[in-house]
């Protein structure tokens, strides 16, 4: 027995080493409340450097870009292109806040306002391996962030925090496979959930029912369901709608109406409910 | 002493990747530095170095980005392993098999993090996965040689231990005054 163990000495060892890490991943697997210390000592240690390190890479970036094209042109389309994607998430807003006037009129002559409690945040990082999908961001429980808080750019959701320090947080994009958001398309007031699947370029949205109406070119919207994420957000456009195996369910592909390759400022709200106008 | 300094440049490695390689994003994919670093190290030193700069690099990633600790650490550790069995075998002369090791280390630490996020459940696009499995792979195979040549030329174990043998000498020379 003994010499047995000294001979394979190296690979029992290893096999303790992976049956531990097994067991730490199933303990680690669920969504926790708060992260360890030591990650919480890790990334307030290393957010100097990626801070540094985000903005030299920003820097070279911006001038290989700059060189690539011309630079009145690309400042210009950039210009243009916010504005449009603003006027855009503002006539979707309009219209969503419109329909939710009449109800609410008819309903309870209630006055609806949309001012929420932000905090704004500049990405400083993304996850390193090319599977997970979170964006590191430069505020964190000093500044007022806290974990399930929405997070989102002018043109729509992006996703939610799921981890935060005292300087930075992490958030979780709607793109990640373990995201997960109620949404409903805004022409038909169809709902489902809104998550992402990894390898795809779009979100999936599965519909509550099977007979879904919703066609492409639909926007979809939270719904406010769930009560992380308040309702009327934009989340992106319908492409392709499809039925299920077996015909039980039925699915919607959404491009997200934020360019996920840009991030660069964010929005973190702080409070779902909106702060009431005097 | 010298996985201490391994565990530094892992970390360098992983802020360069969460950072500045997010401008080099190709089909969705970016270079996996710690994955390149962990392969080369196997390459060199054999399948316990491998495993252990591994088990350092993928654990490290795990508190710093991960979700799931441990599965990083795995991950790279069983990659670290196996590339080390092929130590002797793949040589810097040839970077056509040195390219396709770390092809091979992509496929094996890719694959392997697929199968067991696919085992626990989560929606998979398997076509789009496959994708990004044949992107990383390329790109890998691409960047894996310049990043081997560099740890080589680098030698971390024989510096480390020359390293701390001066310390040692002078500590003795001024313990001898």
């Amino acid at each position: 027995m003994k010499e047995f163990i000294s001979r394979n000495r190296s690979f029992i060892l290893a096999s303790v080493v992976v049956l531990i890490l097994v067991s730490l991943m199933s303990f680690t697997a669920r969504e926790r409340e708060r992260i360890s210390a030591l990650e919480r000592a890790l990334a307030e240690v290393t957010l100097p450097l990626v801070k540094g390190f985000s903005q030299f890479g920003t820097g070279v970036g911006n001038w290989a870009v700059a060189i690539a094209e011309s630079g009145h042109l690309r400042a210009e389309n950039e210009q243009l292109r916010d504005q449009l994607g603003r006027v855009t998430a503002l006539e979707i807003q309009l219209r969503e806040l419109t329909t939710e006037n009449e109800r609410l009129r008819a309903m309870l002559d209630f006055k609806a306002s949309t001012s929420y409690d932000m905090v704004a945040a500049r990405v400083v990082g993304r996850s390193p391996d090319n599977w997970y999908q979170t964006v590191t961001i430069d505020k964190g429980e000093a500044d007022g962030v806290a974990r399930n808080m929405p997070v989102l750019t002018s043109r729509g959701l992006i996703g939610r925090i799921s981890k935060t320090t005292a300087h930075s947080a992490t958030v979780m994009l709607l793109f990640d496979p373990d995201s997960g958001v109620g949404a409903m398309v805004q022409r038909t007031r169809e709902a489902g959930l809104v998550d992402g699947q990894l390898g795809s370029p779009y979100l999936r949205m599965q519909f509550f029912s099977r007979d879904a109406q919703a066609a492409p070119g639909d926007m979809v919207i939270t719904s406010g369901l769930g009560s992380l994420f308040p309702a009327g957000i934009v989340i992106g456009e319908v492409v392709k709608v499809e039925q299920g195996q077996y015909g039980l369910v039925r699915y919607a592909d959404i491009k997200p109406a934020p360019d996920y390759g840009k991030l660069a400022e964010v929005l973190v709200l702080k409070s779902t409910a909106p702060t009431p106008t005097k | 002493m010298a996985y201490v300094v391994i565990a530094v440049i892992m970390v360098a490695a992983l802020i360069t990747d969460a950072t500045f390689l997010t401008h080099l994003i190709v089909a969705g994919v970016k270079p996996d530095l710690p994955l390149l670093l962990v392969t080369s190290f196997g390459l060199l030193y054999g399948p316990r170095t491998g495993f252990l700069s591994g088990l350092l690099g993928g654990l490290l990633q795990d508190l710093l980005y991960g979700r799931v600790v441990g599965l990083f650490a795995l991950t790279k550790a069983v990659t670290g392993y196996l590339a080390g069995l092929a130590t002797g075998k793949v040589y810097r002369e040839n970077p056509l098999v040195v390219a396709a090791a770390f092809v091979a280390a992509a496929l094996i630490h890719d694959g392997l993090f697929y199968l067991i996020f696919w085992n626990s459940g989560h929606q998979v696009f398997t076509l789009g996965v496959a994708g990004l499995l044949g992107v990383s792979m390329l790109y890998n195979g691409m960047t894996g040689p310049f990043i081997h040549r560099w740890v080589y030329s680098w030698n971390i174990f024989e510096r480390t231990k020359r390293l701390f043998d001066r310390n040692r000498r002078r500590q003795a020379g001024v313990a001898g005054l």
